[in-house]
This record gives structure tokens, sequence and C-alpha cells, in this order.
């Protein structure tokens, strides 16, 4: 069966660079965020450049729900294991506010950026401190 | 206990009227020359159960609106500046005013509350559709939305979780609207200093200038530690309603 996202995954500058994309119509899955989740966990193992590596999360879709925010925890919890960082880019302005009422925002090693270069520029930046 | 509350509408009593009735009790108090009152409007003050009846409707408007205030201003001082759309000097001095009318104390985020918060997210969009993720923007009542919904479960009414954090909330809604009308009673309270003692400005008569200065100062302090305390009730509430996530309720009962 052929999955309604799509992520990429690449190695930028010693942090693993996920794109995610996904049709608003598959927000209405409640099976989505588990599966969306365990696929960024795995190409995330998969391109693990070494220990303690971040992982910059660039969400290419005008929506989010709650499933988005369950793979990002997911993700997260992941990454945080590795003592990485997980930067969100690109996430649907409107859903930002949501995004912090819900607590992810205020985690120790959840951040946002506005660009992918902004990401990666921070992740170095508190690697060299 | 719970029965009788409901009953007697003690919950909406508390929420609404007992605010309502500082600020109006306030405002009356420090701002309304008997002297000045028409004498048709005498004639029906004189007619207690009249007299009863308006004043209840007036502090119960004045309860809800102050609730409406204090909902939306503590939402928007938990919206981070970047957020509100606001930079700079703006963001500064809108925080400063935001921190003086609405400071409360959020409760912190772990794992275990982020997680459950996802939970209830997801619950909500069950029911609600895609809408659920944008409910919690709404972070003071969103948990009580889950909850009616949880409550519709066979058996679920009777869950001493849910009753402990239904009253967290009515606590937090007493404090938080009662905050505000003190705040407000200070502030009055102040202001009326400043009209007698800086400008000379004796009408309507005033109270005595000392008691003005400890109502002033005591109305502001009494608001901040009721938000103090609001942000106790609330963090209640929330770890309470997150520990209810753990029981999942919400799924639909197989028929």
């Amino acid at each position: 069966m052929p999955e309604d996202f799509n992520i990429t995954s690449r190695i930028e500058r010693g942090s693993v660079v996920l794109s995610v994309q996904y049709s608003p119509e598959s927000l209405r899955d409640p099976g989505l965020g588990e599966r969306l989740g365990l696929e960024m966990v795995r190409l995330y193992e998969a391109n693990l450049p070494g220990p303690g590596a971040s992982c910059v999360v660039v969400i290419q879709a005008a929506v989010a729900a709650s499933v988005i925010v369950r793979a990002l925890y997911t993700l997260y919890q992941k990454v945080r294991k590795q003592a990485g960082q997980v930067f969100l880019v690109g996430f649907p302005e409107d859903c930002m506010r949501s995004l912090a009422m819900l607590g992810l925002s205020s985690l120790r090693g959840f951040n946002s950026a506005e660009s992918e270069e902004q990401a990666l520029k921070l992740i170095s930046a508190s690697e060299n401190r | 206990m719970k029965d009788l509350i409901e009953k007697l509408g003690l919950d909406e009593f508390f929420t609404f009227v007992a605010p309502g009735s500082v600020l109006l009790g306030s405002v009356i108090a420090l701002w309304v020359d008997p002297a000045m009152v028409p004498p048709g409007l005498r004639a029906i003050l004189k007619h207690p159960p009249i007299l009863f009846a308006a004043l209840l409707l007036a502090a119960y408007t004045c309860g809800h609106v102050l609730s409406l205030w204090a909902e939306g201003g503590a939402d928007r001082y938990l919206t981070p500046a970047s957020l509100r759309g606001v930079r700079g000097a703006l963001a500064f001095f809108q925080g400063g005013v935001l921190a003086f009318f609405h400071w409360m104390s959020p409760p912190k985020h772990d794992e275990f509350i982020v997680e459950a918060k996802i939970r209830i997210a997801e619950s909500l969009e069950r029911y609600g559709g895609l809408a659920g993720v944008r409910l919690s923007e709404n972070p003071l009542g969103w948990l009580s939305l889950y909850r009616s919904v949880v409550a519709g479960r066979p058996g679920a009414k009777d869950n001493p979780l849910l009753q402990a954090a239904d009253s967290a909330h009515r606590r937090l809604g007493f404090a938080l609207g009662t905050s505000l009308a003190l705040l407000c009673v200070g502030l009055q309270a102040l202001l009326r200093f400043l009209l007698s003692f800086v400008w000379q400005l004796a009408r309507p008569p005033l109270p005595a200038l000392g008691l003005l200065c400890i109502v002033g100062v005591g109305g502001v302090a009494a608001s901040f530690a009721l938000r103090w305390a609001a942000g106790r009730w609330w963090r209640q509430e929330l770890l309470l309603t997150c520990a209810i996530t753990q029981i999942d309720l919400t799924t639909p009962a197989k028929p």
C-alpha cells in the first residue's frame, strides 16, 4: 500500500535533514502520526552520522494536525536519546500556537527555525559552545 | 456536594456572580454619589426584590465580562510575543501591560504532560475533526472540553479524577475572575486617592484617604496572590486531566 506521505533524508554539516510532505487529506488518518513518526526515526537512524547528531525537520505542507505533532514527538524522543536536538522548519504558521500550547516547543532540545540554513547555523553554534 | 453545587448553581455564583459583585460594589462605593441618584430611580430602589434582581443581573453580567477578559488576557499573556505578531518596543510594552493584568505562572511542561496533551488533541480530533489540535489554543478551556467528552463514556461520570479535575477548574475560574475584579478595585481606589489627594477633586464624597490607600494596595496585592493560586489550580487540573488520558475513556464503546 503506497504511503500518503513522502520523506526525503540527507546529511548536511553533520546533521540529518528530513523533508516531509503529506497531503491535507492524509491528516484524517489517525494512524498517520505513528507511521510517520516511525519512518522519520528509521531515516534518522539510517543516516545517523555519529552520536549526538541533531535532526532538522522541514515540513512542506500548509496544514498540520495532532498526528503530525505525534510524529514529531516520536522523533524528538529518539533524537534526545542520542543527545541531539530537533529543529523544526516550515511548520504551518497557523498551527505554531498549537505547538507552543501543547508544550512541545518548550521541551529541552526542541527548537524552531525560520529556514534550514538558520537551523544548521544554530546547531553549529550550540555544538561549538 | 457536587450535586448540591449543580442544583443551586453555586458554580455559576462563584465563577461569575462573586467577581461581578466585587467589581460592581466597588464602582458603586467609590464613584456613585447617593445625592445624585435621580428620584425616579430612587423610588425603584425602595423595592428590595427589584433592587436585588437588578443587582444580581448586573453582577452576573459584570462577572461574565470579567471572566471573558481574564481568560482572553491570560491566553494572550501566555502566547509568546513572536506569535502575537508584535516586535521590539511594542512587544515589550504589551508584555508589561499583559503581565500587570494577567500574570500567572503556567504549568511547566515535561514529557509526561506533552505526551498526554497530544493524546488529548488526538481524542478531540476523533470527535471534532481536524480542529482538535487548534482547540489547544484555548489553554484554559480545552481541558474541560476533553473532560466533557470523557464524561460521556459509561461509568466515567463517577471517576474521582474527573471530579477532582472539574473542581480544580472551578477554582481556577473563580481565582482568575476574582483576581481581575480585585485588581480593578485596587486601581479604582488608587485613582480615587490621586483625584482627591493630588488634584483636590472631592466629588463624589470621599471615603477616608487611608482606607483608599489600603484598598488600593491591598486589592493589587490580593490580585497577584490569587493569580499565583490560579497557577497552582491550573497545574492541578492539568495533571489530573493528563492522568485521565492514561485511562482511555474516549474510544467509542462497542455495541
